[in-house]
C-alpha cells in the first residue's frame, strides 16, 4: 500500500477532531443550561441540574453524529434535525431518569417541567448548532468557489502561454531555417518566398497573442503562409484549399484558434502519410456562430500517432472554454473514407454582450 | 573495406538532401554517395541494394521514422542521425555516443562527424538498440488518448483529456465531459485497463472519474462517499469497496 492518499478535494465531516470540538461546545452549552435551570428552580441541586442537562445534551449530540448521515440520505438537511433532536431528547431524558434520579421514566411520567424545558432548550441548541454547521458549510463552499476561480485563472494563463510557445514550435523553426539555408544558393527565389512567409508568421504570432480579436480573413491569410512554408518542405505531398464566403471572412474571431488545427492536420494527418494528402479549410456563417472546418485525408487516428495529438487541440479547447463557456465548441470527426475533420464553432456574440442583452430584456 | 567510403542519404525533404550532399562533397570529397531515399521504406530497400558503409538518417519521416529504420539496418552500418530539433533524442544520443547532426547543418559540426566516421567503427549495437527502443517507447503512449463515440459511420472523437467521468450504461458506456455526453462501446473494465491510473480512478463497479475533477468527498454511514465535481452539478457515489481510496489517514 502506498500509505495515505491526499486528494485534491477536501473532506467534509467525519473527522475525529471536529467531533471532539462539537462535544466541547455541547458541554459548555449544557453547563450554561444546567446553571440557568438551577437559578430558576432552586429546589433542584446545582449538580443534579447540570448532570441532567449533560445527559440530554450529549444524547442529542451523539444522535446527530451517529444517525445524521442516515437521515440525511432521505431528508433535506433542514428537516432531518427535527427527528434527530426528538430521538436524542428522548434518550437523554431516559438516561437522566435512570442515572440521576434512579427511575428511568421519571421525566416522562412525573416531572413534565424538565420535559418542557428540555424540548425548549433542545430546539434552541439545535438551532445554534445547525446555524453553526450551515455557516461552516457556507464558508467551505466559498473557499471552494474561490479555489475553483483561482484554478480557472491559472488554467487560462497557462493556456495562453502554451499557445504562445506552440505557435513557433522549435522543430518547425529549425526545419524552416534549414530549408532556407538549403534553398538560398540553388533556388534563391524560393528561399526568399519562404523567408517572407516565415516573417509573416513570426510577426503575426508575436503581435497577435496579446490581441483579443482579429478577423477570420486575417487568420486565413496566416494559415496560408503557414501552409506555404510546409509546402516547401513537403512539396507536392501537401495540397490545400481554402474556401470561405466574404461575409464569414469579416467575422471577428480570437487569434490563434485556427492555426493549431492546421498544424495538427499536417503533423498527424498528412506528414506521416508517404503519399501525402489534401487539407481543406472552409468557413461558413451560421445564425449565431461561425463554423470553421479543417479537414484532411491523412492517416487519421492510429495507435501509432494517437499519442500527443491532444496537446494542441486541448489548448484550443481550454481557450474556447475560457472565452465562450459551453457555447464555443471544438469537435473532431473521423470520416469513413479516412482522415480527420476538426470543426470549430465560435459564437458571434461574446459572453459579455449576451449578459448585457439579458439585463436589458 | 577497400576503396572509397560509401554513404546513403535519407530525408523526406529533397532540399535538405541536396544541401547535405553539397556540403559533404566539399568537406569529404572521397565519400561516394550511392543514392538517396525520401522515406523509410525506400531507405531500407536502397541500403539492401547498395550496402553503404554509412547512412545519414533523418528522424522525422512519413511512414517509418528514422529510429525505426535504424533498428532494421544491418549491424555493421554506421548511422548518423539528422534532425532539426529533438531534445530527447539528442540527449540520448549524446549519452550513448551515437552520432548525430543538427539541421541546418554547420560546416564545423559536419567536419567533426566526418572525422569521427573516418576513425571509428559503428557504435556498439546493444547499447544503440537499447537507446532506440527507449526513445520509441516514450513517444508511443501507454494509455488511451482518444475515444470513438457515436454508432454510425461518421465517428466523433473525444479526447480523454476532456472526460470528467465514465458511467456504465447497460450495453454501452456514457462518456461525460463538461458540456456533453456521448456513448462509447468500451466497457468500464476495458477502460480501467487503458487509462492512466494516476489520472482516473474507478470508484464504483460502473463508474470511473477523473481525480482532479473531484471537488469534495462526503462520507455516509456505510463508508461510501458522495463526490461532488468541479464542472458538473451531479454527484457520484463510490461503492464501499472503492470508498477506501478516499479514506484519509
Amino acid at each position: 500500500m502506498n500509505g495515505d492518499v491526499h486528494g485534491p478535494w477536501h473532506q467534509v465531516g467525519g473527522g475525529f477532531k471536529s467531533h471532539l470540538q462539537t462535544y466541547a461546545y455541547t458541554g459548555l452549552f449544557c453547563l450554561a443550561i444546567g446553571t440557568v435551570n438551577w437559578l430558576i428552580d432552586a429546589e433542584v441541586p446545582l449538580l443534579t441540574s447540570i448532570a441532567v442537562s449533560f445527559c440530554i445534551g450529549f444524547s442529542i449530540n451523539t444522535t446527530f453524529v451517529t444517525l445524521g448521515g442516515f437521515f440525511n440520505q432521505f431528508l433535506s438537511p433542514y428537516v432531518s434535525p427535527i427527528p434527530l433532536t426528538a430521538i436524542g431528547l428522548a434518550i437523554g431524558l431516559y438516561l437522566a431518569g435512570a442515572l440521576v434520579v434512579g427511575e428511568p421514566l421519571y421525566f416522562f411520567t412525573q416531572s413534565f417541567a424538565t420535559l418542557v424545558f428540555g424540548v425548549f432548550f433542545g430546539i434552541v441548541g439545535f438551532l445554534l448548532f445547525t446555524t453553526r454547521a450551515r455557516l461552516l458549510a457556507t464558508q467551505a463552499q466559498l473557499a471552494r468557489a474561490e479555489a475553483e476561480r483561482a484554478r480557472q485563472e491559472r488554467l487560462t494563463l497557462e493556456t495562453e502561454l502554451k499557445l504562445l510557445q506552440a505557435q513557433i514550435e522549435p522543430h518547425f523553426l529549425f526545419n524552416t531555417l534549414s530549408n532556407i539555408a538549403g534553398l538560398i544558393h540553388t533556388q534563391p527565389h524560393q528561399a526568399e518566398e519562404t523567408l517572407l512567409n516565415f516573417t509573416k508568421l513570426l510577426r503575426a504570432s508575436l503581435t497577435r497573442t496579446r490581441m483579443a480579436e482579429t478577423s477570420l480573413a486575417e487568420e486565413l491569410e496566416i494559415a496560408k503562409a503557414y501552409l506555404e512554408i510546409h509546402r516547401i518542405r513537403m512539396r507536392d505531398r501537401l495540397e490545400y484549399e481554402i474556401c470561405a464566403d466574404e461575409q464569414a471572412k469579416q467575422t471577428p474571431i480570437p487569434p490563434l484558434l485556427v492555426q493549431p488545427l492546421i498544424e495538427n492536420a499536417i503533423k498527424h494527418g498528412i506528414d506521416p502519410k508517404e503519399e501525402g494528402g489534401l487539407i481543406s479549410i472552409s468557413a461558413t456563417l451560421e445564425q449565431d456562430s461561425v463554423q470553421i472546418s479543417v479537414r484532411d485525408n491523412g492517416m487519421g487516428i492510429t495507435p501509432n500517432n494517437a499519442n500527443g495529438t491532444g496537446t494542441g487541440l486541448s489548448n484550443v479547447r481550454h481557450r474556447l472554454e475560457a472565452l465562450y463557456g459551453a457555447r464555443g465548441k471544438l469537435r473532431l470527426r473521423e470520416h469513413s473514407e479516412g482522415g480527420l475533420e476538426a470543426i470549430l464553432t465560435i459564437p458571434r456574440t461574446p459572453e459579455s454582450d449576451l449578459n448585457v442583452a439579458a439585463d436589458l430584456s | 573495406m577497400t576503396g572509397r567510403p560509401t554513404a546513403v542519404l535519407v530525408d523526406d525533404e529533397a532540399t535538405l538532401i541536396d544541401y547535405l550532399k553539397t556540403k559533404l562533397a566539399r568537406l569529404w570529397p572521397e565519400l561516394e554517395i550511392l543514392g538517396t531515399a525520401v522515406n523509410g521504406r525506400q531507405a531500407l530497400a536502397l541500403v539492401k541494394e547498395v550496402q553503404p558503409e554509412i547512412v545519414f538518417l533523418d528522424i522525422h519521416m512519413p511512414g517509418m521514422t528514422g529510429l525505426q529504420v535504424a533498428e532494421a539496418l544491418p549491424t555493421d552500418t554506421k548511422i548518423v542521425f539528422v534532425t532539426a530539433f529533438d531534445q530527447y533524442a539528442v540527449d540520448a544520443f549524446e549519452h550513448a555516443a551515437i552520432d548525430y547532426i543538427l539541421k541546418p547543418v554547420h560546416d564545423d559540426r559536419l567536419q567533426l562527424t566526418i572525422t569521427k566516421l573516418q576513425e571509428t567503427k559503428a557504435a556498439p549495437r546493444d547499447e544503440f538498440l537499447a537507446v532506440l527502443r527507449e526513445l520509441q517507447s516514450t513517444s508511443s503512449g501507454r494509455y488511451l488518448n482518444w475515444l470513438r463515440t457515436g454508432l454510425n459511420d461518421t465517428t466523433e472523437l473525444v479526447s480523454v483529456d476532456e472526460v470528467i467521468y465514465f458511467q456504465a450504461d447497460q450495453k454501452y458506456t456514457t462518456v461525460v465531459t463538461a458540456s456533453d455526453e456521448a456513448i462509447i462501446r468500451m466497457s468500464i473494465k476495458e477502460l480501467e485497463e487503458s487509462l492512466d491510473p494516476d489520472v482516473f480512478w474507478r470508484i464504483h463497479r460502473g463508474t470511473i472519474v477523473r481525480v482532479d475533477q473531484i471537488a469534495s468527498a462526503v462520507r455516509d454511514l456505510r463508508g461510501r462517499y458522495n463526490l461532488s465535481l468541479r464542472q458538473r452539478d451531479e454527484t457520484l457515489r463510490t461503492s464501499q469497496t472503492y470508498g477506501r481510496l478516499f479514506k484519509q489517514m
